[in-house]
């Protein structure tokens, strides 16, 4: 158990080192005209990428082979220790919540340009409510409803942004929503 | 007589319908987004940034600040009303202010915080505006080295100050500093990073790096927390201000002076936020304060410390900025976002030319109107105000969420700036996860280009002698200064240590000793 658990905290440090060597490797590679007693573009790159590969290679180590870590703290973390922890944020109590929004939002960008601004829009605003812990339907899809309407009349009408209309069938409702506010 | 001058010009200026109608309606956003628990300042001027593409600069860094300004002051009233702080910077001020409400004086406690607001946003808006000139007159003696310097410093702070873990500060940092880098340099023309896709050949942009870790990540770790309010809004209680006397307020001269004072010049320190000034003034206030055993009580002095830095910050952040173009916050971070997206590097050449000046200095003044504005808009409609507590959360973070998919949407027409935005809120999501803090990252993107840009110069001025950081006068003294802070929690941390294991293994489980990785 206690083995996972520190598989669990050395993994991020590890996965973010095991990246930094790559990178490295790659900005060693860099296409350029080298010009004699000068640094080339990847000086910058492999200066950050060091640094990156040391404090993550030491912070492996430390919880490799500490069983317990005392960890320096930020001035402001330490300031708000001295606060309820309650009023500062709330634990990650419902992380599938958050994991689902993320894919909800990962699928409005998939059809987004398929359906349209207007019909990807509705349904999506009335996905995140409900992930969110809105459960009133009815009430859901009329704020969704004005929602997406007021953010198409705004951003076409006031801030002339051009929202993807859409394919058949869906061209034919974003057209009928822009004829209705007036949008040419 | 200069400044004056110019400061006469900026404010008749900002009395244009256009300009007062923009700094009314930040006001208003500003208030409303720091009631909010889980949006916030930085969230609101992140969600107003879209709404700038179109406007010219003068009105739309008036939108920005006003947003900002007017943020560390309403949180003020669901504080002390009912508890519930809209951002962490508002904690210290509940303290007091709760406990002053529970006495049965809310009214009370509001007109302490509206005065403290005041107070401190007009002592630091003048500090600001008698700084700026000498600040960009030093500024433009820098060369490349001193330019490193200055943003080393800025990095360096940032990552002391705004982290919960150093180490993590630090990754966070270099991460940010990496995604810099990506694209074809402009030097060598070299492509960096872009492993042959056209889309990260121009880099990523920096705005929507911003939208996407303060925007779409904060809802995406709000929806993780289960987007809880703690605390209802009550009906029954009364809300109007109510202002201290002539009296009250002499007697505590001493804790607003000396709170504007530590705020404005905290705010000059880049990472400092209205958040470590807060809870930096209130500490200040529990060791020196002449009624300091009382602290928590319900005092005036720990309503007007914490409500004093919170709002003073707000200028002093402005000075790197204007100066320098270094933010020092994520707040001004978009600022300068604003100013780039315009086309206008925010630097001592703003400074010179006498159109820039008339533009800086409506900014400057619209920092003092604004913060009048805020004050006054607080006092009468802070009934209406606080009812944006009874937004259902579910539905606000939808709301948000669309908020930064069109801001990023609108910028090119390009959906592939939404990607990347959807990309850096999973970032985002999963810094905050990891307790990995997001503001160094983010002023990693912003700052990198520069820190490069000065770092390749001086390289090639000095034929790759680094040590010339640290023999030339200024950027020598900066890169002390930068050091000394970075190794400050480290050496804090080890002195805290020291302390805890002299008093004895009763003191072994207090807060703080706890704290792990």
């Amino acid at each position: 158990m206690q083995v996972v658990e520190k598989l669990r905290r050395v993994a991020p440090y590890a996965i973010i080192l095991v990246a930094s060597a790559y990178l490295y490797h790659r900005a060693l590679g860099f296409d350029y005209e080298r010009v004699p007693g000068r640094i080339g573009p990847d000086a910058w790159p492999r200066i950050i990428l060091i640094l990156l590969m040391a404090i993550c290679a030491y912070q492996v180590l430390r919880l490799a082979i500490r069983r317990t870590l005392h960890e320096v703290e930020g001035v402001l973390q330490s300031l708000e220790e001295e606060a309820d922890p309650s009023l500062l944020g709330d634990p990650q109590t419902h992380p599938g919540r958050a994991w689902v929004g993320i894919a909800f939002t990962f699928g409005y960008l998939f059809v987004f340009e398929i359906v349209g601004f207007f019909t990807a829009t509705l349904v999506y605003l009335v996905a995140m409510m409900y992930v969110g812990g809105y459960r009133r339907p009815f009430s859901a899809l009329a704020i969704a409803l004005a929602a997406t309407v007021s953010f198409v009349f705004i951003f076409m009408k006031i801030v002339y942004v051009s929202l993807p209309l859409g394919r058949e069938p869906f061209l034919s409702v974003s057209v009928g929503v822009m004829k209705l506010l007036g949008i040419h | 007589m200069d400044t004056l001058h110019y400061l006469g010009i900026g404010l008749a200026h900002i009395f244009t319908l256009r300009d007062i109608a923009v700094l009314v309606a930040g006001i208003l956003v500003g208030m409303a987004v720091s009631i909010m628990p889980g949006l916030g300042l930085v969230m609101g001027v992140v969600l107003a940034l879209p709404f700038t593409y179109r406007m010219s600069i003068e009105p739309s860094i008036i939108l920005l600040t006003a947003i900002y300004v007017s943020g560390t002051y309403a949180g003020c009233f669901t504080a002390i009303l009912y508890r519930i702080p809209g951002e962490p910077m508002d904690v210290p001020l509940l303290w007091d202010g709760y406990a002053m409400a529970q006495k049965g004086q809310p009214a009370k406690a509001l007109g302490w915080a509206l005065i403290a607001a005041l107070t401190g946003g007009l002592f630091s808006s003048a500090v600001m505006v008698a700084l700026a000139v000498p600040m960009s007159r030093v500024a433009l003696s820098f060369g490349p080295p001193d330019y490193f310097a200055a943003v080393f410093f800025g990095l360096t702070t940032v990552v002391a100050l705004a982290g919960t873990s150093l180490i993590n500060s630090f990754i966070s940092l270099f991460i940010g500093l990496l995604v810099a880098t990506v694209g074809v340099d402009p030097i060598y023309g070299a492509y960096r990073f872009t492993f042959h896709s056209s889309i990260l050949e121009n880099g990523v942009p920096y705005v929507m790096v911003l939208v996407g870790m303060y925007g779409l990540g904060e809802v995406f770790n709000r929806l993780g927390q289960g987007l809880k309010l703690h605390g209802q809004p009550k009906k029954d209680i009364q809300i109007k201000t109510d202002f201290p006397s002539l009296k009250e307020l002499w007697s505590i001269r001493r804790t607003l002076l000396r709170s504007s004072v530590i705020g404005t010049l905290l705010g000059i320190v880049p990472g400092a936020g209205a958040t470590v000034t807060s809870f930096i003034c209130y500490g200040i206030e529990k060791q020196y304060g002449k009624r300091r055993a009382l602290l928590g009580t319900g005092l005036p002095e720990g309503i007007v410390a914490p409500q004093v830095g919170s709002t003073a910050s707000v200028a002093g952040h402005m000075i790197p900025l204007l100066t320098l173009g270094i933010p020092g916050s994520g707040a001004t971070a978009v600022i300068l976002a604003a100013f780039l997206l315009h086309g206008v590097q925010p630097g001592p050449m703003l400074f010179t030319d006498p159109a820039s000046k008339a533009v800086v200095y409506t900014i400057l003044a619209s920092l003092f109107v604004g913060v009048i504005g805020m004050c006054l808009l607080g006092f009468l409609w802070i009934r209406v105000v606080v009812k944006v507590l009874r937004i259902p959360q579910g539905v606000l973070s939808a709301i948000v969420v669309m908020f930064c998919i069109i801001g990023a949407y609108a910028n090119r027409n390009s959906v592939s700036d939404v990607w990347v935005i959807v990309i850096f809120g999973v970032l985002g999501y999963v810094f905050e996860k990891l307790r990995f803090p997001i503001s160094p990252m983010v002023l990693g993107v912003i700052l990198g280009p520069l820190a490069e840009n000065s770092y390749m110069q001086t390289m090639v001025s000095y034929h790759n002698d680094w040590t010339v950081f640290f023999r030339e006068r200024l950027s020598g003294t900066l890169m002390v200064v930068s050091i000394l802070a970075m190794f400050f929690p480290l050496v804090r941390h080890l002195l805290l240590k020291r302390k805890r294991a002299r008093a004895g293994p009763a003191v072994q489980g207090a807060p703080g000793d706890a704290a792990s990785g």
